[in-house]
């Protein structure tokens, strides 16, 4: 997907991954919207309080978000035929996290990769219909690109110039 | 004037000598004599759309079944538009159930109107916009700043024809015509500080500039790339992401989507995603693709509001008229102005209004009237790539061809094209009068004197015509074939008939040594495409009409059609079934027309020689597919038969025309001889590359004029380096 993909066992090891890039990289504010990760059996837990982070992400509206420099999301899909994930936001600073951010790291668990982007249609339709919200649903091919001058391709226009992709499951780990 | 019939009585005299040009072709030839001489400004044009085409079809290869997809595409928007008042209603009703508000904006002013007067409800003097055609078409921003509200650009090819004050070059890339430097420029001057040249300078400025725009107070205004009816939802594409932040932050925010834009169900819209970037950039899926159903709250704020503005601005219109509701189906990819020759040596600002490229041309007729169509639909040489290029499949050469016959029956033909146009009579003159004929077109002082007045350019060598035409020797070469294994019609166009006669002889004794029977009909006419191309549909109607009555009835009794020139096929399989609104006949008559060598390949392929035409030639083959090739076979079973004879060939290709279109590059001037020349150049060059002893093959006779004029080199018939072997 035009970013840097890394595989986490598990959800602590998806943590100390995040946590690790974020060590590495982060020249400014970090903001980590919730991230629900399998804990064994049907149990999920909440791993966004265990990544460092400056801003909370509740109450942040745009003018806190507007100092972000890196973004920690989760998708709540990836699609292999295209390369994307899929992020499901029921509130817009979830999108901000994701499109503010210099650097955008999204958590991705393997169980939800789809092969086509057709066989997205029926969900998207459970989604949007007969609900009282709506998600925003985006799909999230890599870092913002523009190539509007001579045709040579840049990074990070308004969006990310960076985008990591943390994919947890059991495939993964070992890294 | 009065209007009169371009009867022969008459031709001669509307406009005469004094070759009196409607008014629109005077702005063109001087915008096309400026461009030709400041190549420069489209060298990154011609990067791009070469690219563009190269791309797109890497992309195409990756799909299981490239033509079913395209078919699907096709099917989905004649779908969508049959039935789309009720999607209007249904996407409106579904969207209003979402919390939205709906307007049916019957034209750009109550559109423009609504915009205003909503900013100001809101005390909003900022409008953010990402890039939106739909906006362009109805000249949003210019008339929001009359109103005092300040409009940015927020995506970057936008934004920099916005500082410059000019339109979209083309749909895809809107700011491909300028330079890293005049960027620079232009943004040094907007911003009051030095940007300097240098492409991550000018991002960072960008980026730097328009981030307080996005976080700061103003109403968000954006396009839509697809609406759904069946959830009322709308879907906003970008790379840059810019329409995410303008979708996101703005308390208020508003989609202006074209009626055509809406699809029934998700499964559409989700082909259409795919359709778009594999279409114009040859990427798998465009960078970011927002999918909006209601308009969310952002931390926790719920009072935000989404308007959405459906369009109609002719559409409504377009959707009743036969000839122009197919241009409803354009999704907008931008893949026609990619393949057009002559876009790609004008540009969009020569080649278009506000729409530009071959799509423009009815687009423009549509909604911004004739006149500004008239001004480039003549820039179409009707080769007919952006038709087999269309991910929609659409006609359009048909569509333009419509443009320019509304035009000239308005303001008449120049008289250059009322020469050519009836090249066939003309054609029948000079080889009844040849050799006199020919010593008039090869000199000087005539030459000069048809320049003058006939507007036919005195540099291009014109074809000499012969006394013993095709016609009369066929009768000295036909044979009976006993129990013949094939039985076809020849038709021969033009060319094979006034001025190339040995290419019908090679191919009818091809045939008949290959135990096929041949024959001649009767008053076959050629094919009529310069009237196709010229935009007199009336006379083009009227001779498909007499050769499919011709044709029909060998047809019945088992023939076959065959032509060794593929406009002939072309226009017998792609337009004159169009023209006669898909008669019985027509289609039967389509079915059964096949090119020279599709035919040779399935009949006589397993005996095919080289013919003796030299050692030297033997060797190296540059083959050239001539458009109306391209929409055929691309000339395949002419490869494979030139290889199986022992030829090494190359096909030679930019990806789009040489540049001749039949007559066009006959005339004189910067519509015609000038600009034929420089759309061939690439090709040109390309063949010179190649080594002087390099033989070109190519079936179409323009062609052949065209890269003789060109390359310098020898080309030739196929048929002149092939021949049967014993029937097996
Ligand atoms: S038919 Fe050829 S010249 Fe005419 S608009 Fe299409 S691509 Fe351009
Ligand atoms: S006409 Fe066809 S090729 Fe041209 S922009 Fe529309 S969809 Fe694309």
């Amino acid at each position: 997907m035009g970013g840097k993909v890394y595989a986490a066992g598990d959800a602590d090891e998806a943590v100390r991954v995040i946590n690790r890039i974020i060590g590495e990289k982060a020249k400014g504010k970090t903001c980590c919207a919730p991230i629900l990760l399998p804990e064994g059996g049907a149990e999920r837990r909440d791993v966004s309080l265990l990544i460092q982070t400056d801003l909370p992400f509740q109450g942040s509206n745009e003018k806190l978000l507007g100092e972000i420099d890196v973004g920690v999301t989760r998708a709540d899909y990836a699609i292999a035929e295209t390369g994307c994930v899929v992020e499901l936001a029921y509130d817009d600073a979830l999108r901000l996290v994701s499109s503010l951010s210099r650097i955008h790291i999204v958590v991705v668990e393997e169980a939800t990769i789809t092969p086509t982007l057709q066989d997205l249609a029926q969900r998207i339709r459970e989604l949007v219909t007969g609900k009282a919200t709506k998600p925003t649903i985006t799909l999230i091919g890599g870092p913002s690109r523009t190539s509007d001058i001579e045709l040579k391709s840049v990074l990070g226009v308004h969006g990310p110039k960076e985008v990591h992709a943390v994919l947890v499951g059991e495939e993964g780990g070992s890294d | 004037m009065a209007r009169r019939k371009c009867t022969r009585s008459s031709w001669e005299r509307r406009g005469g000598a004094t070759n009196r040009m409607p008014k629109s072709y005077k702005t063109l030839l001087r915008k096309i004599t400026y461009s030709l001489a400041h190549p420069e400004l489209n060298r990154i044009l011609l990067a791009a759309t070469k690219r563009g085409r190269d791309a797109r079809e890497a992309q195409l290869a990756t799909l299981v079944d490239p033509e079913g997809f395209t078919q699907s595409i096709k099917n989905l928007k004649t779908d969508a538009i049959s039935k789309l008042d009720y999607l209007v209603q249904e996407f409106k009703l579904n969207c209003e159930r979402n919390g939205s508000t709906v307007v049916l904006a019957r034209d750009g002013r109550e559109a423009i109107d609504y915009i205003a007067t909503l900013a100001q409800r809101h005390g909003l003097k900022v409008i953010k916009k990402s890039k939106s055609l739909t906006t362009e078409e109805i000249e949003l921003n210019p008339r929001l700043e009359e109103r005092g509200l300040e409009v940015i650009e927020t995506d970057l090819g936008e934004r920099i024809i916005q500082l410059a004050g000019e339109k979209p070059y083309h749909i895809v890339f809107p700011a491909v015509h300028k330079s890293q430097t005049e960027v620079a420029k232009l943004f040094s001057d907007a911003l009051h500080e030095e940007v300097k040249d240098d492409l991550q300078a000018i991002m960072d400025a960008q980026r730097h500039a328009l981030r307080p725009i996005f976080l700061g107070p103003g109403m968000g205004v954006t396009g839509a790339n697809v609406a759904v009816a069946e959830t009322g939802s709308i879907i906003v594409e970008t790379n840059e992401g810019n329409a995410r932040l303008i979708t996101s932050i703005p308390d208020v925010h508003v989609v202006v989507v074209g009626m055509e834009k809406i699809v029934e169900k998700w499964e559409d819209a989700l082909r259409l995603m795919i359709a778009h970037p594999m279409s114009a950039t040859g990427t798998r899926l465009t960078n970011y693709v927002s999918m909006m159903s209601q308009r969310l709250p952002l931390a926790g704020h719920p009072r935000r509001e989404l308007h959405v503005v459906i369009l109609d601005n002719g559409r409504s219109r377009m959707r009743e008229d036969p000839s122009f509701k197919e241009a409803l189906n354009c999704i907008r990819c931008g893949a026609c102005m990619n393949i057009c020759p002559t876009y790609g040596v004008t540009g969009g600002h020569i080649f278009g209004y506000i729409y530009p490229g071959p799509i423009g041309i009815p687009w423009t007729e549509e909604v911004h009237g004739l006149d500004h169509a008239a001004e480039f639909a003549h820039l179409c040489i009707a080769c007919g790539l952006c038709r087999e290029i269309c991910p929609a499949d659409i006609d359009i050469p048909m569509m333009i061809a419509k443009v320019k016959e509304k035009d000239v029956k308005r303001d008449g033909q120049p008289i250059a094209n009322r020469v050519l146009i009836r090249y066939e009579e003309l054609a029948k003159i000079a080889s009844a009068t040849a050799p006199v004929s020919n010593w008039l077109v090869q000199n000087g002082f005539s030459r000069l004197l048809m320049h003058r007045f006939l507007g036919i350019e005195k540099r291009r060598k014109l074809p000499v015509f012969v006394r013993n035409t095709f016609e009369k020797r066929f009768l000295e070469i036909k044979r009976e074939i006993p129990n013949p294994r094939g039985r076809v019609v020849y038709f021969p166009d033009l060319t094979v008939n006034f001025t190339d006669p040995s290419i019908g002889v090679r191919a009818v004794n091809f045939l008949q040594e290959s135990g096929i029977e041949v024959i001649l009909p009767r008053g076959l006419k050629s094919s009529g495409y310069p009237y196709f191309s010229y935009g007199e549909l009336e006379k083009a109607t009227k001779i498909a009409r007499h050769n499919v009555e011709t044709l029909k009835d060998y047809v019945n009794r088992g023939f076959e059609v065959l032509a060794t020139e593929p406009t002939a096929t072309y226009a017998m399989k792609k337009v004159y079934p169009t023209l006669l609104g898909h008669t019985a006949a027509s289609e039967l008559v389509a079915s059964r027309a096949f090119e020279f060598f599709e035919y040779a390949y399935e009949h006589a392929s397993g005996a095919i020689q080289a013919a003796v035409i030299g050692e030297r030639d033997r060797q190296r083959i540059g083959f050239h597919v001539p458009c109306h090739q391209r929409a055929l076979s691309s000339g395949r079973h002419t490869i494979a038969l030139l290889e199986r004879a022992g030829y090494s060939v190359k096909v030679i290709e930019t990806g789009t025309c040489c540049g001749m279109a039949g007559t066009f590059g006959l005339k004189k001037g910067p519509l015609g001889y000038e600009l034929s020349m420089a759309v061939g150049r690439q090709l040109f060059d390309m063949f010179k590359l190649e080594g002087t002893e390099l033989l070109i093959a190519t079936e179409s006779s323009v062609c052949t004029w065209q890269l003789t004029e060109g390359t310098g080199y020898r080309v030739v018939h196929p048929l002149e380096l092939l021949v049967p072997g014993t029937p097996a």
